[in-house]
């Protein structure tokens, strides 16, 4: 393992796996704050 | 206040600059001045660069902007976490690689003197002007809040910020900033409990937030485009990536942040850790501005929340006009009491006819409200044609002021202290490492000591400093100036970053090029923003996209006269 890849949780296997992630939790925040803002119209 | 704010004002403010400064101690070489030794774990970054990007206007103003105008503010965040994914592909590798102690270090190696001198100077005019406004925007405030003369606001929060980052350096700014923004979550976390259980019996979290829905407080998300207006997706996304990207790879006060990484990895966790919690953070707050909004449905707010402006307008002649409009809105108020209460009853019973005759009962008592502030700021207007008539920034704290317990008030003036005192430390070590590094060590003074240059870089954060202070202390007099100084990063950051677009991807584009590219760009910058051609959040992309253009076309015809060293990265 490289040092730069010891400093990710262990639980992710790469940077662009977790760069991946982010976009994910984005995409996820965008879709909650969409549906509130729909239901609480 | 009470005694018992004071205290625990004193009390925190102590303990975190106390901190900062034990945990500096023993600062002598440069590095450690400067970078904090290069040694900084992951979530020390991310904090340390919460706490430079949430100035206290943030704390301030973010829950205002929800009382009178919704949530819509915090899709201007959406671009961060992809700005922060770009960051840690490209800017954080080069850095760490070439161990440079600023941004514009970079851009002598890449491309030559004039530009690095270039952007550095554009820097620090940016920075050194706006950093004033940081110190005076709160200091303001909080005079009205606490009905203490602006000057020792000022002077307090300023002198305070130099002695610790004189002190301690990066270090110091990075150690106050982690308890800082812990201290910050957990008071604004206790604020929005609190405001939960103010609400009258009966009405619950559920229900302020379905008022606040069916009065068009909830406007979180807006997907139609419009180029003029930056609170919709697509600005977010796209103008929020470019202004994002803009000022985190190329503003000293944050790229000195992520240079105390202890390795890549660990700056590049601190950056990711900010695109994971940026977003939830600013809605948190912006909820919270909902919630108090909620809480004035069923209890009556003032006509206008500055009281300084209040006290001025009620000492003139315009006197009787201004009370008989606060009866007006304290009767409007006792209305909206009702209609409120009916709202919720319907909207518990489940009967959407019921629902839709209250909501319209309420917003017709709203838009009563609204039009009697309205002619309540074209009063003080007509008083004062400078009278500040938006108060925004007012909103949060009269309301913490008012309702909250002894001892929270104290902690929540003490987030604004430190919130102003967290992004001015890391603006005044920025301002002295660029001074230092790009034009002391690289200009004036080559060859000298480690310690000649930690005792320069002490000199110029007390030089920036008394600057800063100074700017603040005038901030007041400048007028429409002040204006100008806030939009002047809009103008800047783009020319900045387009520059280090074309370092780190078009290699063969020379300096000349893009020397002279950055120039026309700054021009054309300006001009936009001073027309007002787009909404300022697009002026980074533009700016940004203008340059690698320019810069592309002229470099065939541009002859290179110096030699090149280029780093292979």
């Amino acid at each position: 393992m490289t040092p730069d890849r010891q400093d990710l949780p262990k639980f992710i296997k790469s940077w662009n796996q977790f760069y991946g992630i982010i976009i994910v939790w984005l995409v996820f925040l965008i879709f909650i704050f969409w549906l509130i803002t729909t239901l609480l119209k | 206040m009470s005694l018992t704010d004071w205290i625990v004002l004193a009390v925190t403010l102590l303990i975190i600059i106390g901190y900062g400064v034990y945990k500096s101690r023993g600062t002598k070489n440069l590095d450690q001045y400067l970078v904090g030794g290069r040694s900084l774990p992951w979530y020390h970054i991310g904090l340390s660069v919460m706490a430079t990007q949430a100035s206290a206007i943030t704390f301030l103003s973010a829950p205002g902007l929800a009382y009178s105008d919704g949530m819509r503010f915090v899709q201007f965040y959406f671009g961060l976490p992809l700005a922060m994914i770009v960051l840690c592909i490209t800017f954080v590798p080069i850095f760490h690689k070439l161990k440079v102690y600023t941004a514009y270090e970079y851009l002598e190696q890449r491309f030559d003197l004039k530009t690095r001198a270039l952007t550095a100077f554009l820097f620090l005019l940016q920075r050194g002007l706006s950093t004033g406004i940081t110190i005076y925007a709160p200091s303001i405030i909080l005079s009205a809040i606490l009905q203490i003369n602006v000057v020792y606001t000022t002077l307090f929060i300023g002198t305070l910020v130099i002695v610790y980052t004189v002190y301690g350096g990066t270090k110091a700014v990075s150690y106050t900033q982690m308890l800082q923004m812990s201290i910050i979550f957990a008071g604004m976390f206790l604020a929005g409990v609190v405001v939960v259980n103010l609400l009258p019996h009966g009405v619950g979290f559920k229900n302020s937030l379905q008022l606040a829905g069916k009065l068009n407080r909830i406007n979180i998300i807006d997907w139609h485009f419009d180029p003029k207006n930056q609170y919709n997706v697509w600005s977010g996304i796209i103008g929020g990536f470019f202004l994002q990207l803009s000022y985190f790879g190329t503003d000293q006060s944050q790229v000195g942040r992520y240079l105390t990484g202890s390795s890549v990895g660990q700056s590049r966790l601190g950056l990711l850790m900010n695109a994971m919690i940026k977003i939830p953070m600013q809605f948190l707050i912006l909820l919270i501005g909902v919630l108090v909004f909620s809480f004035y449905q069923f209890n009556p707010p003032p006509l206008f929340f500055n009281r300084n402006e209040v006290k001025q307008i009620k000492a003139s002649a315009y006197a009787g006009q201004y009370q008989k409009l606060e009866a007006a809105y304290a009767n409007a108020a006792r209305q909206k009491k009702i209609k409120a209460n009916a709202l919720v009853n319907a909207l518990n019973s489940g009967n959407n006819n019921a629902v839709d005759a209250a909501q319209t009962q309420l917003q017709q008592v709203q838009t009563q409200t609204d039009t009697l502030r309205k002619k309540g700021m074209a009063l003080m207007k007509q008083n004062n044609a400078l009278a500040e008539v938006n108060d925004t920034n007012y909103v949060f704290l009269s309301f913490v002021t008012k309702y909250l317990p002894k001892g929270l008030v104290g902690l929540l003036i003490a987030i604004v202290f430190l919130a102003s005192m967290g992004s001015t430390a890391s603006a005044l070590n920025s301002l002295a490492s660029t001074t230092v590094i790009d034009i002391y060590k690289r200009v004036i003074n080559k060859n000298a000591t480690d310690q000649n240059y930690v005792t320069a870089s002490r000199l110029a954060t007390v030089f920036w400093g008394i600057i800063c202070l100074l700017m603040a202390l005038y901030a007041g007099q400048l007028g429409n100036l002040l204006e100008a100084v806030n939009k002047l990063g809009s103008y800047i950051y783009g020319t900045i970053l387009g520059v280090f677009v074309v370092a780190f991807y078009l290699k063969h584009i020379k300096g000349h090029a893009v020397f002279i590219a950055a120039l026309i760009t700054e021009a054309v910058v300006v001009y936009c923003g001073w027309k007002e051609v787009v909404a300022y959040l697009w002026l980074n992309a533009l700016g940004c996209i203008l340059l690698v253009v320019i810069a592309s076309i002229i470099n065939p015809f541009i002859k290179q006269g110096t030699v090149q060293v280029e780093q292979d990265v």
